[in-house]
């Protein structure tokens, strides 16, 4: 008996009442109100026909990225609508995929149904569901040639629907459904959508159905218990059907139960997961012959790495480092097998939705350590990366991430996983341990490192750690560290790449001061702009916002100067004459009262103005720095303007 | 077993339907697609059939007519987008040779093509990220005939006619109108405003009371209608009786997305009224044709005799026929 926690919902109306369809109640958490009705109506199956009641339906959706599986149940109108049509009531439950697979056994469509039909949908808690293990004897009794010729079918990529089963009371064409998922490795059902009826004019989102008539477009029309074949039968759903022919009573509840241990996520409009599917049957119809000599002896399954990792969790909870010991060794076995990325995202979903919490008293236990060694193996490729560390603290860190720290021995087995040559990762993973290990850290890194390490990390929190470092290193009463700082700073561009790329605007201007401060400690002459500006093509504008935070006071012309001679290099313009005429204009703007008075004439006599009366001597001041200011503010136009 | 269609993935690949309907939750939208056929059967104008054009569309079709002549009662509420692609023949015309006039020959029967669109009625408030909604969406956009139903029983009660045809007309007219394609800034469609549930007494009160209903001369029966020229300001009255002050915007709004001349006001009823036999015509003391049933819900009590049901669908056809005036489909 599998126990799985299930959200869950009810689609229908309140009696009288004049609005369409919509979740009447539903359970609290983890899926909102709004979203159990846009996935209930996404898989609707057609307009409520009382015959086809009562309707049972799978569907499937992703809610913050998490898989889950669903299962309706479409009842019997008892009341009517405030225009005194009859409504159904659609009973819901879903349950995370994940959990799904991460139990000792699967889950069939028959169980959950059952499960779901115990429940009295009242309250606003999530159920939980006690379900029956996955019965391959009870599915592989199920089978007919409909069954198999369906999940060949389904693997071409095209809907089925299977048409003449009006017969058929819900239950068995719930049991057929069932079966043909069962034919198919398990994962299919992370992206199959079933129902026990559809209305074939309605657009429906159904991938194996019965109906009245098949739809117009589009969807493999199969008539139930009908031995034809047509000549357009495709060769690939011929092969996976002759292939599943092959077994029969022991054999095919064999290969149903080894199906069900495939539950590595497989979509069905992945043509390579399809082809995927007919080789693995091929496979091990081989492995059997090989290794059997042909006799109908199967191997017992090996568990999938979910049930490893779902025993795994178990037995770290109850503290069972044993049992720990033996599982992690058959974990290691898997990681040595190949592991490809689609596997790994699944595990670090199933690890996302099942975070592991080792107890305090196993904190500084080998074992854990060696598991969380084994975990960080299969979650992700090596060599890992920097860039990796940030995918663990999302993955095993859960909602708290840096806030709280990890364990102390995952954080051990990521220590000892990182190679040398993730430096980014070794300081995050330093800073999760604490200050101590950070100082440890940085204590044997160089400025130039820890600028280097900043820049190619374009982490945030290592950026943060690098300016702090930076900081406490860029003493005035200490020249030689100022100076190491300094050069460091200008030598990666003031980290202008790592800012520019994890800070939003606001938040750059406010960094690059603090690197710009940290290397000077003091606001910036004329000489400093032009030592900053000197080696940097096309700064960014927040850049030279900070840098005017930081300005010391006549500084203007030295900013407007260097940022056009860098404009006039960058544009090849340099020794042109353009470039005169742009120093010209530049003088003239800069000019003073005293010295631009005589410029000034001449521009007013060019330009045909009179004299204007004179001015006091504030105002003559005033009028100064405003020209100044429109001056620094053309010029800053200029330089900005792409 | 046999493949349904070369083409995998989309149900609906390159077929959108000529005609959408449109309106609320309840409005009569299915009921209305019920009484089609009946009412083409009933015309005066002998010979027109409605015909499913793929065995879908016959099967439902089938299914809408028992709904109303065998279960005698209207089809549930409609929960997924359902698409009906049918077929309106009309009889065969004779034609002369101008050669050899004197003897007439029988000519190609007129087709008109229909594909509909029905809805549940809540889908137009919703965003458009849902599936579906984006599907009806697009689906109005490359339609080129509306059938808006008006349902006054409803904006009596709830009042939201407004809001749906609001929230609606914007998002069609957000797609079509920002490029350069409509100069004149309206919708191309061609639209069917029906006023639907004139059996209903509180509607058909309002417009004997209003003395906006005639006795056609020729009609036996005597029933009270609104005559077309008057529809227009009938409907201009119903939203002003509505619960929701908005509901008075409705028919400006219609004409401001709208040619004016692509518009068309109709006073529809699925079933009709009741007629007593023995009387054998009108009675304004007994014309409910529908009534409660012991289980609560609706039964249709004497003949089905759909008013104005089959008149908006053809005129729609007409309008949208290659060929005829103002059938132009994008010449805004």
């Amino acid at each position: 008996m599998e126990r799985l926690t299930a959200h869950w919902a009810i689609l229908g109306k309140t009696p009288e009442s004049l609005d369409d369809y919509s979740v009447i109640r539903c359970s609290s958490g983890a899926i909102s109100n709004a979203e159990f009705g846009m996935w209930l109506k996404a898989f609707t199956s057609g307009t409520m026909e009382p015959k086809a009641l009562p309707r049972v339906a799978t569907s499937y959706f992703a809610a913050d990225g998490e898989p889950w599986l669903g299962l309706s149940l479409q009842r019997e109108p008892d009341s009517q609508d405030g225009f005194h049509r009859p409504y159904a009531m659609t009973y819901y439950v879903c349950v995370r995929w994940a959990d799904v697979v991460a139990g000792p056994s699967t889950v069939s469509y028959r169980a959950l149904y059952e499960a779901l039909a115990e429940e009295d949908f009242s309250g606003d808690a999530p159920f939980g569901l006690s379900l029956a293990a996955y019965d391959e004897r009870h599915l592989a009794d199920q089978v007919n040639g409909t069954a198999r010729r369906a999940a060949a079918l389904l693997l071409t990529g095209r809907p089925v629907c299977v048409v003449r089963a009006g017969h058929l009371p819900p239950d068995r064409r719930l049991d057929f459904l069932d079966a043909v998922a069962a034919l198919l490795p398990y994962g299919f059902r992370h992206t199959l959508a079933v129902s026990t009826w559809t209305n074939s004019a309605s657009r429906h989102r159904i991938r194996l159905s019965f109906a009245e008539v098949p739809p117009t477009h589009g969807a493999w029309e199969l008539p139930w218990e009908a031995d034809d074949r047509p000549a357009s039968f495709p060769p690939q759903a011929l092969l996976y059907e002759k292939e599943l022919e092959r077994y029969q009573g022991d054999d095919l509840c064999d290969l149903v139960g080894w199906l069900g241990t495939l539950v590595e996520p497989r979509d069905f409009d992945d043509v390579s997961h399809r082809a995927a599917a007919s080789r693995l049957l091929r496979g091990r119809a081989s492995d059997r012959g090989t290794a059997y000599g042909g006799q109908s002896v199967v191997r017992p399954p090996k568990p999938s790495v979910e049930q490893l990792l779902h025993q795994c969790r178990e037995s770290i909870a109850h503290a069972e480092e044993q049992r720990l010991g033996a599982l992690t060794a058959q974990l290691a076995e898997r990681a040595r097998d190949r592991v490809t990325d689609q596997d790994r995202k699944t595990y670090r979903v199933f690890i996302r939705a099942n975070p592991i919490r080792p107890p305090e008293r196993l904190s500084g236990s080998a074992v854990v350590r060696d598991f969380f060694e084994i975990l960080l193996r299969l979650l992700y490729a090596a060599p890992m990366h920097a860039a990796d560390v940030e995918e663990m603290l999302v993955d095993l860190g859960g909602q708290r991430r840096l806030e709280h720290g990890l364990s102390p021995a995952l954080l051990a087995a990521m220590s000892k996983l990182l190679p040398a040559s993730a430096p980014s990762g070794r300081l995050l993973i330093a800073y999760l341990q604490g200050p101590e290990h950070l100082h440890k850290v940085l204590a044997v890194m160089s400025e130039d490192e820890l600028c280097h390490v900043a820049v190619r990390s374009r982490n945030r929190k290592v950026l943060e750690i690098v300016i702090t470092e930076a900081d406490r290193r860029a003493l005035p009463t200490d020249p030689r560290g100022m100076e190491a700082v300094r050069y460091a700073l200008a030598r990666h561009r003031y980290l202008i790449e790592a800012i520019s790329s994890i800070c939003a605007a606001e938040e750059s201007v406010v960094r690059y001061q603090d690197v710009l401060w940290v290397g000077h400690r003091r606001y910036l002459t004329s000489a400093d702009i032009k030592e900053i500006l000197a080696d940097l093509d096309s700064p960014p504008r927040t850049f030279l916002l900070a840098i005017m935070t930081l300005g010391a006071p006549g500084t203007a012309p030295a900013l407007l100067h260097t940022m056009a001679g860098g404009t006039m290099r960058e544009l090849s313009m340099t020794g042109t004459p353009v470039a005169d005429t742009v120093k010209a204009g530049l003088d003239r703007m800069l000019a003073r009262d005293g010295g631009g008075d005589g410029r000034m004439a001449r521009y007013r006599r060019r330009a045909g103005l009179g004299r204007l009366a004179p001015a006091s001597t504030l105002g003559k001041a005033l009028a100064g720095a405003s020209i100044v200011l429109v001056a620094a503010a053309g010029a800053l136009a200029l330089w900005l303007w792409p | 077993m046999a493949d349904t269609d070369s083409a995998p993935g989309d149900p609906e690949r390159g077929r959108e339907p000529d005609i959408a309907m449109w309106g609320a939750s309840g409005s009569g939208k299915t009921a209305f697609l019920a009484a089609l056929s009946i009412a083409l059967n009933k015309s005066r104008d002998a010979g027109w059939r409605l015909i499913g054009e793929n065995a879908v569309s016959r099967t439902e079709l089938a299914k809408l007519r028992n709904t109303l002549l065998q279960a005698r009662t209207f089809p549930a509420p409609t929960e997924a987008l359902t698409h009906y692609s049918w077929m309106i023949i009309g009889p065969a015309e004779t034609r002369r040779r101008w050669w050899w006039p004197w003897t007439a020959r029988a000519a190609r029967a007129p087709k008109i093509k229909l594909d509909f669109l029905d809805l549940r009625g809540d889908l137009y408030a919703e965003s458009e990220s849902n599936i579906d909604k984006k599907a009806l969406v697009d689906s109005l956009v490359k339609s080129r005939g509306l059938i808006y139903m008006f349902d006054p029983d409803r904006e009596a009660r709830v009042g939201d006619a407004f809001k749906h045809l609001d929230a609606a007309l914007h998002e069609v007219a957000g797609r079509m109108l920002v490029g350069d394609e409509y100069e004149d800034g309206k919708l191309p469609h061609h639209i069917a405003v029906c006023i639907t549930k004139y059996d209903d007494p509180r509607v058909l009160r309002i417009a004997m009371e209003g003395g906006f209903t005639e006795r056609d001369p020729t009609d036996e029966l005597r029933i009270p209608h609104v005559p077309p020229d008057r529809v227009r300001d009938f409907f201009r009255l119903l939203c002003q009786e509505a619960h929701d002050h908005n509901t008075e915007m409705i028919l400006d709004l219609i004409e401001a997305f709208f040619h004016k001349d692509r518009i068309k006001y109709f006073v529809t009823s699925s079933v009709g009224l009741f007629i007593d036999e023995d009387l054998g015509r009108f009675d304004p003391d007994d014309y409910l044709n529908v009534i409660d049933n012991a289980g609560g819900g609706l039964t249709i009590r004497g003949a089905i005799r759909p008013m104005n049901v089959m008149e908006p669908v053809l005129w729609l056809g007409q309008m949208l026929r290659p060929g005829a005036i103002g059938s132009g489909r994008w010449n805004g």
